[in-house]
């Protein structure tokens, strides 16, 4: 690869990485957001409220996710209201805002990537990895806009997150090219192939999880995206810094002020005392 | 590859250091977290309304015992890397980066560590952030002081000054060192000149030498300890849990970069010391007895203590276990039903005939039986013994773990130099801290034992288990008259007719909680004999039901006349009634090794709660005059919380104490109080509105 490839390369990675690393706390603020106080059974034996909420197939079964706040008792000091409804509204809120922008962002990047710097029999990964991210932002937004409707209403958010799910574990399976890309030391490369082998694993989970009807598995799948997501992060942030191995990175890193003070801060010996220690204390046995 | 590798083993000392300060917060804080129930205690470090230096002084010693691990960490893994090629024959890997490296990694797990106790402790005021503001910064200046100026000046005493004080007293340690040095000087020595030894390990050695001074202030500090309200102590137990690492940090790490070279495992060396140790008899955890008055007063037969009680109601109470919340709900529902009482003109007091406990159970019931004073619960005494049973021990048990334990397990030749050494381990150390009124610091079983027979004091059934026979052990003042041929059951007196004990000793044997406290046997004959240890009663029947029924039995079927006109059992059980675990998705052959100790502690549980409904109410059949309440912790409580997990430490963190203070008005704890002051006063039907929740 020629030099300017590899920097071009380099400078497109990097930004495509800080994006993900957006994408990873805007999911994160969505994640708090939609974690309700109290942790109570919900429908289908999910762990998320808002996965449950928008796999929801039984619109009664919205007051078992979003419990409503507790009656008062005679005799008893009233009891704090939940507010779980207008909670999980919030959640949706930053998520429509926040986290579907920056991951469909970041995965349109990564398609890009591998259309742009990746071999040339893996390129139309790239494009179908834009094609099913764009579509599955899509149906997020639309499942949203359901799950808004359900918390007050009638609503039905599943059907648009089915197609949501199946799009998304598509655009990760074909995302996997992205690990390939650069040069590689030891490092790097066990971070790419542990981010092909979950890419793969939540792509397969996803698919599934639809094609079976089986919840927990879509929420398994979610889990390992997110697993993914951090993974290419780490992997794309790394690759022009870590691109001649882990050790001439950190030598670089120690070069760089603040870190060329921590570097030698607090001698960790003392070289001036050198000749008085050894003189007191000679390892000569006569 | 391989020598990155070569280097990962070598440093593991080192590294696992560093991963346990940057795990610790992490499997312990947040919601939910796999350790939260037993760990969170560890980082909630200060105490509400605790005086300002207190908040000082935690925080400043915690980042500097947290600092000091970093700095052990930072300097072994550095020797390691800039020496360990020449000692193991390996391709030396040193550079700027890895310099940055050994300080920069072990510095930000400290930092994470230590946020963790701000995370947990959160000052929410001015005052209580000021303290832990200034405290953080003192401890890092003085940690920076330790390592420039405290240390340059250290050096220049011992290894340049020759005729000072300080050269004097580390020469014989120092000299002992080198002589070992000189039998396998390979990494030690300069390779330029090989009769020197390298300056960086004279550091190294002078740095452990400051972190031993730092160990033993710390237990100087501790010694002398002040307590405030709530009788915390002011060094936190992560503090001393991270000098037990600093330590473990420093001295494995000697020991891998000595035996590594010979390809000796350390678990090897360890095992080796471990089993030439245990020779000494004294390598063993001891209780404190006293000798028995002779003119004992013998223990009262369940008979004798009901037929006080003839034609009027008695209450019996069996308290279940579960550490410190068990202590506190146990103590507050016991203060509770008494001041219900009060309220609706009862003697609840005077009706509870006895009182059969289980681990933190047994803790909760002592400090209310302690408060009986002529045959009536003191109302004073009774209010500070809910205050004494929600009072963190946790600091105490970390101390004997630090200090006792760790030099013992690693000495145990030292223990017969002063006898009273051979009862001081965390066990001791529980004991101490429980001694929370100026009665229970004196109070034996022999003397409450005489209570029961002038009818003064209920009869107290502390239950334990015997570690190698798995009976039931009773610390009791009153008796089962158990024969030598009962299979399951054991009494301590009938064992050791001469002994006494402290009723803090019997109340720790019986809540020997898993490894917070040790299993112990009786003191005698320093150790050159064989005895029995004892464990958490929990192990054989954590409801303590087993004891008061077969002791309801015995007394009921005794009494021919001056029968109780009814009889009531008041279950306590300070966590929620679990309904059976749901099924889990595990296989392979972990799931297969693992399955049969998976199976026996899941049975443990379902078990003894089965036979502990079944022998109640087989007991209540038949007509008979004896009925049950049982005031369980109720779920409700957590059914709005972060975490629904009570705690399984022995300290109760500020929201534990409020979600105790709530279940006490819950509903179905209010149903259950009804019943009992009903049973109380059945003669009297008006009586509806006299408890308030």
């Amino acid at each position: 690869m020629s030099n300017e490839r590899t920097a071009s390369l380099g400078r497109h990675a990097k930004i495509c990485g800080w994006v993900g690393a957006a994408a990873l706390a805007a999911g994160l603020l969505t994640a708090r957001a939609g974690t309700l106080k109290a942790r109570h059974p919900l429908p289908q034996g999910v762990k998320s409220p808002v996965l449950a909420l928008e796999l929801i197939r039984n619109p009664q079964l919205v007051d078992q996710i979003a419990r409503p706040d507790p009656p008062a008792q005679a005799g008893m000091p009233a009891p704090q209201p939940r507010r779980e409804r207008e909670q999980l509204a919030r959640a949706i809120a930053i998520d429509t805002w926040a986290f579907i922008p920056a991951y469909t962002t970041f995965l349109v990047l990564v398609g890009w990537l591998v259309w742009k710097h990746g071999p040339s029999r893996v390129r139309p990964l790239g494009l179908v990895v834009i094609v099913a991210t764009l579509g599955g932002a899509v149906f997020d937004l639309l499942e949203n806009h359901e799950m808004l409707a359900l918390l007050t209403g009638p609503g039905d958010p599943r059907s648009p997150s089915v197609i949501k799910w199946v799009l998304l574990s598509l655009a990760i399976m074909c995302s996997t090219p992205v690990f390939r890309l650069g040069e590689r030391h030891l490092l790097l490369q066990s971070i790419g192939y542990a981010g092909i082998a979950w890419a793969l694993w939540a792509g397969a989970d996803g698919l599934l999880g639809v094609l079976w009807g089986n919840d927990q598995m879509i929420e398994a799948a979610a889990g390992r995206m997110t697993a993914t997501f951090a993974l290419a992060v780490v992997f794309l942030l790394g690759l022009e810094p870590l691109k001649h191995g882990v050790l001439p990175a950190l030598d670089a890193l120690a070069d760089r002020w603040p870190f060329s003070k921590l570097a030698t801060w607090l001698p960790l010996e003392d070289k001036d005392r050198r000749e008085s220690t050894s003189s007191t204390w000679s390892l000569r046995t006569d | 590859m391989g020598t990155l590798l070569a280097y990962a083993y070598l440093l593991r000392v080192p590294l696992l250091t560093c991963a346990l300060l940057v795990a610790l917060p992490i499997v312990a804080l947040p919601r939910d977290a796999i350790a939260g129930p037993l760990l969170r205690a560890l980082f909630d470090v200060t105490q509400p309304g605790a005086p300002w230096w207190t908040g000082f002084t935690t925080f400043a010693l915690l980042t500097l015992a947290a600092l000091l691990v970093a700095a052990a960490i930072a300097i072994t893994a550095r020797l390691i890397l800039l020496d360990g090629g020449r000692r193991f024959d390996l391709v030396k890997i040193t550079s700027r980066g890895l310099e940055l490296m050994v300080r920069l990694v072990p510095l930000t797990a400290a930092a994470i560590l230590v946020s963790g106790a701000w995370i947990q402790s959160g000052p929410t005021n001015l005052r209580g952030a000021t303290s832990a503001v200034l405290g953080t910064v003192t401890g890092f200046v003085v940690f920076v002081l330790l390592l420039t100026v405290i240390h340059k000046w250290l050096w220049t005493q011992v290894f340049v000054d020759e005729h000072s004080f300080l050269r004097r007293l580390f020469g014989a340690p120092i000299s002992l060192w080198i002589r070992i040095v000189r039998l396998t000087p390979e990494g030690f020595a300069d390779p330029r000149n090989p009769t020197k030894l390298l300056a960086r390990h004279a550091f190294a050695l002078l740095l452990f030498f400051e972190s031993l001074a730092f160990y033993i202030v710390v237990f100087v500090i501790k010694s002398s300890s002040v307590y405030v309200s709530g009788g915390r102590p002011a060094i936190p137990t992560l503090c001393l849990l991270l000098l037990i690492a600093m330590l473990a940090c420093w001295g494995l790490t000697g020991l891998t970069f000595l035996f590594d070279r010979f390809r000796v495992p350390l678990l090897t060396v360890l095992l080796v010391y471990g089993s030439v140790m245990s020779l000494f008899p004294w390598n063993d955890h001891f209780f404190q007895t006293v000798n028995a008055d002779p003119r004992r007063v013998p223990s009262a037969l369940a008979d004798d203590v009901l037929k006080r009680r003839a034609g009027k109601p008695v209450i019996v109470i069996a308290a279940a276990g579960g550490g410190i919340q068990a202590a506190a709900w146990t103590a507050r529902v016991l203060a509770g039903l008494q001041h219900d009482s009060l309220a609706c003109g009862d003697d609840f007091d005077q009706a509870l005939a006895a009182v059969s406990t289980v681990s933190g159970g047994s803790v909760g019931a002592m400090y209310v039986v302690d408060a009986y004073r002529s045959g009536r619960l003191d109302p004073q005494a009774l209010a500070n013994a809910v205050s004494a049973a929600e009072a963190s021990s946790l600091d105490e048990v970390a101390w004997g773990l630090t200090y006792p334990d760790l030099v013992w397990t690693i000495f145990p030749f030292l223990k017969p130099i002063y006898p009273p050494f051979l009862v001081k381990d965390r066990g001791s150390a529980l004991e101490d801290a429980w001694k929370r009124s100026d009665t229970l610091t004196s109070a034996t079983l022999d003397m409450w034992r005489a209570d029961v027979r002038a009818h003064v004091r209920p009869a107290v059934l502390f239950n334990a288990t015997v570690a190698e026979s798995g009976q039931r052990m009773l610390f009791s003042t009153t008796t089962l008259e158990t024969a030598s041929t009962d299979v399951g059951r054991r009494e301590f007196v009938l064992d050791f007719p001469r002994l006494d004990v402290p009723v803090t000793t019997a109340v720790r044997l019986s809540a020997t909680f898993p490894y917070v406290s040790p299993a112990a046997r009786v003191n005698r004959n320093a150790g050159f004999d064989e005895q029995y240890h004892y464990v958490d009663g929990g192990y054989y029947d954590n409801y303590g039901t087993a004891t008061i029924v077969e002791w309801l039995r015995l007394g009921l079927s005794k009494l021919q006349t001056e029968l109780p006109n009814r009889v009531l059992i008041v279950e306590i059980r300070s966590f929620p009634n679990t309904t059976a675990a749901e099924p889990r998705d595990q296989g392979g052959w972990l799931a297969d090794l693992l399955q049969p100790l998976l199976t026996l502690y899941a049975v443990r549980g379902a078990g003894q709660a089965a036979h502990s409904d079944l022998n109640v109410s087989l007991l209540g059949d038949g007509g008979s005059l004896v009925s049950h309440v049982q005031i369980t912790f109720p779920a409700r409580i957590f059914e709005d919380q972060d975490d629904a997990s009570p705690p399984l430490s022995w300290h109760l963190t500020p929201r534990d104490r409020g979600l105790l203070a709530d279940a006490w008005h819950d509903p179905d704890v209010f149903d259950a109080r009804m019943r009992v002051q009903k049973f109380l006063g059945l003669e009297n039907e008006q009586r509806t509105d006299c408890i308030t929740r």
